[in-house]
């Protein structure tokens, strides 16, 4: 088997998984750690920032007097201890908390009372809640420690929310005020601001401090969303990648689909599946088309069996084709191949009008070569049956020449009987075959063991006789081959000789195709479960000898109907008279009558005529009846043949020929009718 | 039935093959009175005949008359059971009748 594998669908989807995995674990691994440690200060800034940005000695709450301390250890580390001071309270500390985790715009501020040397919270806001302030200063420190006061611009900037401070000023801002962000001013957005409150009278009331940070946020969102970013980015790299090869193998696996349906049907496509994905699917498209190919190999051998068998099956005559009279005989005959073609075969033909042929026979293998075998058989008996005088005489021969070309030793088993319609005389040969059931008259089935010879195709030299009987009328003969006696049951036994007389004796008074009906029903039940294993032969034959018939009919008398009234005798003398000559002459004196009475009991051609056919045995009468003029065809004399033609009498031929054939002529006339009867006896040659 | 014709220097070949009966003789009849004139040798070929009658005799008969006057006719190839009834009403008497090879 072609190994087309090169990378299995698992490893299709599977490595580039685990790239995009890679690729997000390193995106988001590299990003943060890029600003790492730039982000690590700037969020200890911010709760620095958020927690120490101090207000001192806000007892006359001037500027003059605050103290600022700012606290950052990137900026500062002398002033490290004020990180260290303890907070003044809970209420103070529960603040902090909740300021700690603003996201941005957090104000914070708390003094420190020099009196009690404690620490008070002032206020504390975020953005949102600007509307504390009515007008506000912003100061900060310049770098020299000094710090300076910037008055925003308009009331509507400070009750808006907090200035929204462009860049520019946040960058001057941040250089002035002496704590520049170590990180440079990009993201660095840091901004102090302080507030003062004036009183109603327009006296300074309070001073605010305001902290605002949200760079190290931005940063630290930042690397976060570029991480989220990139990994999404390759995730959806990931997605429509895997989704494109799942689709594209399940275009593969519908295309394999598609010509397997194609399959079901009774024709192979001839062009191969061609995929060439060098995974799974292509290997499967090679196994398919290997299997493709043996299955085709063996449609055409099935096929040519079929045709075969079939050949093989017309061998087999047509009952029907033997046109017999079922009055006379009742015929019927089974092959079941066990294989498509088989070895066993049944010959019927009519040697001549009277003499039925009948013959079975098995040939010792099976299958093809038992097949081949059998129709060399078969044509080389039959043809023998048909010239030679004697059944024994042509078993012989056929002997002879099936040992002649018998290489492969094979070996025919036959019985021939040529029976006698008119009498029921069987003539007939056993070559080696089972014997045949036979019942006769009122008596029981019985087997017939006569054996005339081996079986054909074994010894060139063998000779072989003939046995006869009679079939009295009711005589019933069944022949078989050994696929009946040898069907075997699940329990491996046989059918035997002996059921099959049961089977028959069962139902003694059956027909034919009814006798054969009961023994195949019989088998089937023996061997329900098991697979046919050889060839099932049968044929019944039922002597009824009964020739009788009584027919008559109306025909308009004219001339033209000729043919009608000939067609008429044909089907009433079919398989009841057998001699060639006989029925000939039937038609001939019908011929006659019939044109007798449309010339001379009705010269005006407007009669008809009433044709009876009554036969008994051998004994056949024709009445012909007519109502027209009285006509005695009988009575005429003789043609005088010396006469020329001109001169003769016309009609006196038929007459003549009538009289000549016919055993007896009778004419009446009564009643207005002409009644001419003929009777014409069949003398079965002797 | 049907009726071929061959014509040869004088001589007339009617080969018949079928049955000859009341209802097919009329054509043949026909035929022959068309084909018969200034024939000096008329042949009946019965090789194909299955059948004749009574109607089928009488064109014989009428054309061994004609024949009589200006050549000579038979009839060949006449198989066993027709030769019997040609013989039993005695055309065997008067017309040249062949019988076929076996």
């Amino acid at each position: 088997m072609k190994k087309a594998k090169i990378f299995s669908i698992k490893h299709k989807i599977l490595i580039p998984v685990i790239i995009c995995a890679l690729v997000i674990i390193a995106v988001s691994v590299a990003v943060p750690l890029s600003s790492f440690t730039s982000m690590k200060d700037r969020f200890v800034d911010m709760k620095l920032y958020l927690g120490s940005m101090v207000i001192e000695n806000s007892n006359a709450l001037l500027l003059e007097d605050a103290q600022w301390v700012f606290k950052s250890p990137a900026a500062n580390k002398t002033n490290d201890a004020a990180l260290t001071l303890p907070l003044p309270d809970d209420e103070f500390k529960e603040i902090m908390r909740n300021v700690a985790i603003l996201t941005s715009g957090c104000i914070c501020i708390y003094v420190h009372c020099e009196k009690d040397d404690s620490y008070r919270l002032l206020f504390y806001a975020d953005r949102d809640r600007t509307d504390l302030y009515c007008k506000m200063d912003m100061y900060f420190f310049d770098k020299n420690g000094v710090l300076n006061v910037q008055t925003l611009s308009t009331e509507d900037e400070c009750i808006a929310g907090c200035p929204a401070l462009d860049s520019k000023t946040l960058q001057r801002i941040i250089s002035d005020d002496g704590f520049v962000d170590t990180n440079g001013p990009e993201s660095g957005n840091v901004a102090w601001k302080y507030y003062k409150q004036y009183d109603s009278n327009g006296n300074l009331a309070k001073i605010l401090g305001v902290g605002e940070k949200t760079a190290t946020y931005t940063v630290y969102y930042n690397s976060f969303f570029v991480t989220i970013l990139i990994s999404a980015f390759v995730a959806a790299i990931l997605f429509f990648l895997i989704i494109f090869i799942i689709s594209k193998t399940v275009n593969r696996i519908k295309k394999v689909e598609g010509y397997l349906d194609n399959l079901s049907g009774e024709d192979f496509p001839d062009e191969k599946l061609l995929i060439s994905s060098g995974d799974e699917i292509e290997t499967m498209s090679n196994v398919v088309n290997q299997m493709v190919a043996g299955l085709k190999e063996r449609k055409q051998l099935e096929t040519e069996l079929g045709t075969a068998a079939s050949i093989q099956q017309g061998m087999m005559p047509e009952i029907g084709s033997l046109n017999l009279n079922r009055d006379v005989i009742d015929l019927a005959a089974v092959i079941t191949p066990a294989r498509q073609v088989g070895g066993d075969f049944y010959d019927l033909f009519m040697k001549d009008k009277r003499h039925l042929v009948i013959v079975i026979a098995d040939v010792s293998n099976k299958g093809v070569p038992a097949a081949l075998f059998m129709s060399m058989g078969k044509t080389l008996v039959r043809s023998y049956i048909r010239s030679e005088e004697t059944l024994g005489k042509a078993v012989t021969m056929a002997n002879k020449a099936i040992c002649k070309e018998n290489k492969g030793k094979m070996f025919i088993t036959l019985w021939g009987g040529i029976l006698d319609l008119a009498t029921g005389n069987l003539e007939f040969t056993n070559a080696g075959h089972l014997p045949p059931l036979i019942k006769n008259g009122n008596g029981a089935f019985g087997y017939v063991k006569d054996r005339h010879g081996i079986p054909l195709g074994l010894r060139e030299q063998s000779v072989y006789s003939q046995g006869s009987m009679k079939l009295e009328k009711g005589g019933r003969i069944i022949l078989y081959t050994d696929g009946v006696t040898e069907a075997a049951s699940a329990e491996n036994e046989l059918y035997g000789k002996k059921r099959l007389l049961d089977a028959v004796s069962a139902c003694p008074c059956a027909g034919a195709e009814e006798t054969l009906r009961k023994i195949n029903e019989q088998i089937a039940m023996f061997t329900e479960g098991i697979e046919q294993f050889d060839d099932i032969t049968a044929i019944a034959a039922v002597y009824h000898g009964n020739t009788s018939v009584n027919e008559a009919k109306v025909f308009p008398a004219v001339n033209n109907n000729l043919n009608t009234v000939l067609d008429f005798m044909e089907k009433l003398m079919n398989g009841r008279i057998y001699s060639e000559s006989i029925s000939k002459k039937i038609l001939l004196i019908t011929e006659e009558l019939f044109v007798n009475i449309a010339s001379y009991s009705y010269p005006e051609g407007n009669g008809s005529a009433e044709i009876g056919y009554f036969q008994e045995g051998s004994k056949v009468t024709l009445v012909f009846k007519d109502s027209g003029k009285e006509f005695n065809p009988f009575a005429q004399s003789d043609p005088d043949l010396s006469l020329p033609m001109k001169e003769r009498k016309k009609g006196g031929l038929g007459n003549f020929l009538i009289k000549h054939y016919a055993d007896e002529t009778c004419h009446e006339y009564a009643d207005g009718h002409n009644i001419n009867t003929v009777v014409i006896k069949d003398r079965y040659g002797e | 039935m049907t009726i071929e014709t061959k014509k040869d220097n004088g001589k007339l070949t009617i080969a018949i093959s079928g049955r000859l009966n009341a209802m097919s003789s009329p054509e043949l009849e026909e035929v022959v009175y068309e084909k018969i004139e200034g024939m000096s040798e008329l042949v009946f070929d019965f090789g194909n005949l299955e059948y004749i009658s009574s109607s089928g005799l009488r064109i014989m008969a009428a054309a061994q008359d004609i024949m009589d006057k200006q050549g000579a006719m038979k009839i060949t190839n006449i198989n066993p059971d027709i030769m019997e009834l040609l013989e039993e009403v005695g055309f065997d008497d008067f017309i040249k009748l062949e019988r076929a090879e076996q």
